[in-house]
């Protein structure tokens, strides 16, 4: 065994080194110096070739890691594909230019060919369930290089404030003072956010759920699927939270419930709404349901001068189930409130709850969800909360709490006013 | 002539094996102990700031 070494290792590497220690007899020093610098170039263009290489979008989705997960999301974004036809791949975004940095990226990859092998991320669950923290290594890299990436492509400078939004322009200008970094505001531009799980059931820890009694009012503490009778499993629709519900009967398990609000006469007229002319939602129906004139009874009729619309006020007799309910909403609206400043802060300060009517902010606040993560029974109630503390019910705060009371309620005067300024 | 046009071999293959593979080898073990190196230094002092 080791004289099988010796022989076939140590003697050749003895007699290299014998040729290599004593001047060339035999190559001039020409040769020798040509034939290094020649390689010395094929060297250098093939490492750098190689680093290319692993520097293009075809390189990074080559892992299933990548492509099945950020890279579908990178599609649905204004970075694949834009007005200007320029396409930001992940490299631009992830990979540092500067030739250290990317050389240290480029072993730190090692991680990633560790997680590859190991299949740390392989299944969309366990890539979830590591998200945030690979997303926060991401974060702090831009948040401490001050979003150069971006910047090799983004640059306040050649910002031309006039053609943004007022919001944009006044957020972005004292950015541009203090040169800040691009990722603390915008976030999640390129894939979805970590999700945080878990708001909905902070909402059940919030309120106190009550057990229903014949005759009094309730509120939906979390969106519940609404039945034509008592033992049907097929669901006649949805109650959207918050709404509030007066219990008329009670059999095992489900409640019947009479429900009060106004639809617009257009369509199945399957959405109800809170009020006349605005567009809060109660419950939606199925179509069966809101045809039937068992289930859905027509109070009165009034046209909207604003659209032109017909709206119908109606009472609206189903079943749900008797959980989740509360008869005190105070602690819904006080957890939408903190969720609001939370979520909605992070980027510019929170609007003015007031700035917006209630049929504006809808618009507004889909458009901003895919910036914060909650769960579909917070954004309803967030969105109810800026709805009913909007412009077309600022200055009457007392309205809110009490405005289910439906015969306190006077929808035909002040409201539909406010909306229309 | 034999034993000159051996060595004369020994020397070209000496020569080949140092520039084709010696030297490649050395300089990326070079390079990615520097970029380990970098790394852990970022690992130890925080992600590179700009400038
Ligand atoms: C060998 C397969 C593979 C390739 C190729 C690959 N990735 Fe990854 N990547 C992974 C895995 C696996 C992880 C998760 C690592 C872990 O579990 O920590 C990951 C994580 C990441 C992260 C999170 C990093 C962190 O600090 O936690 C980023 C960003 C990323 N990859 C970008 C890229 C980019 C850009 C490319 C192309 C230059 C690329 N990846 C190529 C497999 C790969
Ligand atoms: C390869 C160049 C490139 C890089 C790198 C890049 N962007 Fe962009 N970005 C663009 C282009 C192009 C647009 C679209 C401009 C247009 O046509 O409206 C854009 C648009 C945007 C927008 C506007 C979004 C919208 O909905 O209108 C934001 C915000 C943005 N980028 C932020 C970032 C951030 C943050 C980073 C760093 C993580 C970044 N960009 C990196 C090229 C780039
Ligand atoms: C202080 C928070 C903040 C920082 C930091 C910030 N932005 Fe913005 N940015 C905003 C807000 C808020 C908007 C959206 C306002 C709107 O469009 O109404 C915006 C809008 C944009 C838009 C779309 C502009 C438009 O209306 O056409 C782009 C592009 C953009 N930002 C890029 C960047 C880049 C690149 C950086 C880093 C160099 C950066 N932002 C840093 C807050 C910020
Ligand atoms: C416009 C810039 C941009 C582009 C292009 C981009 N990313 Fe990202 N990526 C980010 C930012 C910023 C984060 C930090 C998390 C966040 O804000 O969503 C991130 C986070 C990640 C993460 C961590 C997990 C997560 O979802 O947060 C991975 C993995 C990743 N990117 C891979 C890729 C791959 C692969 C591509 C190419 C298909 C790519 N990225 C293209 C900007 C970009
Ligand atoms: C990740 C950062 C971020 C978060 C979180 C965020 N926004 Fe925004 N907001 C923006 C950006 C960027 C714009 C500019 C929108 C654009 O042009 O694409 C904007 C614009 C707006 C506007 C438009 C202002 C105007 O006058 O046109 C409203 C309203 C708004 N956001 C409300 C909200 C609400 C409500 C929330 C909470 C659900 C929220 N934002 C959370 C970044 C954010």
């Amino acid at each position: 065994m080791i004289r099988r070494l010796t022989q076939n290792v140590i003697r050749p590497l003895k007699s290299l080194w014998k040729t290599l220690s004593r001047p060339a007899q035999y190559l001039s020093l020409g040769t020798i110096a040509i034939a290094s610098f020649v390689m010395g170039i094929i060297f250098w263009g093939g490492f750098n070739t190689a680093l290319e290489a692993t520097n293009t979008e075809a390189f990074c989705i080559s892992c299933h890691s990548m492509r099945d997960t950020v890279y579908p999301e990178l599609q649905g974004t204004v970075h694949w594909s834009n007005h200007s036809g320029v396409r930001a791949t992940c490299p631009d975004c992830h990979v540092p230019h500067n030739w250290t940095h990317k050389i240290a990226r480029k072993m730190q990859a090692s991680k990633e060919v560790w997680g590859a092998v190991f299949g740390t991320i392989d299944t969309p669950e366990k890539f979830e369930a590591k998200r945030l923290e690979l997303a926060s290594h991401e974060w702090a890299r831009l948040s401490a290089n001050k979003s150069l990436e971006c910047k090799n492509c983004h640059s306040y400078s050649s910002m031309k404030w006039e053609d943004m939004s007022p919001l944009a322009a006044k957020q972005m200008k004292s950015a541009a003072e203090r040169d800040q970094s691009c990722i603390d505001c915008h976030k999640g531009i390129a894939h979805h956010l970590p999700s945080t799980d878990g708001r909905s059931h902070q909402l059940l820890t919030a309120v106190n759920i009550s057990v229903p009694e014949v005759g009094k009012n309730y509120y939906v503490v979390l969106q519940k699927p609404v039945f034509m009778n008592a033992t049907s499993k097929e669901e006649a629709g949805m109650l959207n939270i918050a709404t509030e519900i007066a219990v008329t009967d009670k059999s095992d398990g489900r409640v019947e419930f009479r429900l009060e609000g106004w639809r617009k006469r257009i369509g199945t007229g399957r959405i109800i709404n809170e009020d006349f002319g605005i567009n809060i939602k109660e419950a939606e129906l199925t179509k069966e349901a809101a045809q039937s004139d068992a289930v859905v009874k027509v109070l009165e009729e009034k046209v909207d001068d604003v659209t032109g619309l017909t709206w119908q006020k109606v009472t609206v007799d189903l079943l749900t189930n008797d959980s989740e309910l509360t008869d005190n909403v105070s602690g819904m609206w006080e957890f939408a409130s903190t969720t609001y400043r939370e979520a909605c802060s992070q980027c510019h300060s929170q609007p003015e709850v007031a700035h917006f009517d209630a049929n504006t902010w809808p618009g507004m606040f889909n458009g901003m969800i895919a910036f914060v993560n909650m769960d579909d029974d917070t954004q309803n109630l967030v969105l109810k909360y800026l709805q009913l503390h909007s412009s077309t019910y600022a200055g009457s705060h007392a309205q809110i709490d009490d405005q289910h009371n439906q015969s306190a309620k006077t929808p035909e005067t002040a409201l539909p006013v406010a909306k229309r300024q | 002539m034999n034993d000159s046009s051996s060595s004369r071999r020994q020397e070209y293959k000496a020569l080949a094996l140092v520039i084709v593979v010696f030297f490649p080898l050395l300089t990326i073990m070079l390079i990615s102990s520097y970029g380990f190196l970098v790394w852990f230094s970022q690992l130890l002092l925080g992600p590179p700031g700009h400038g």
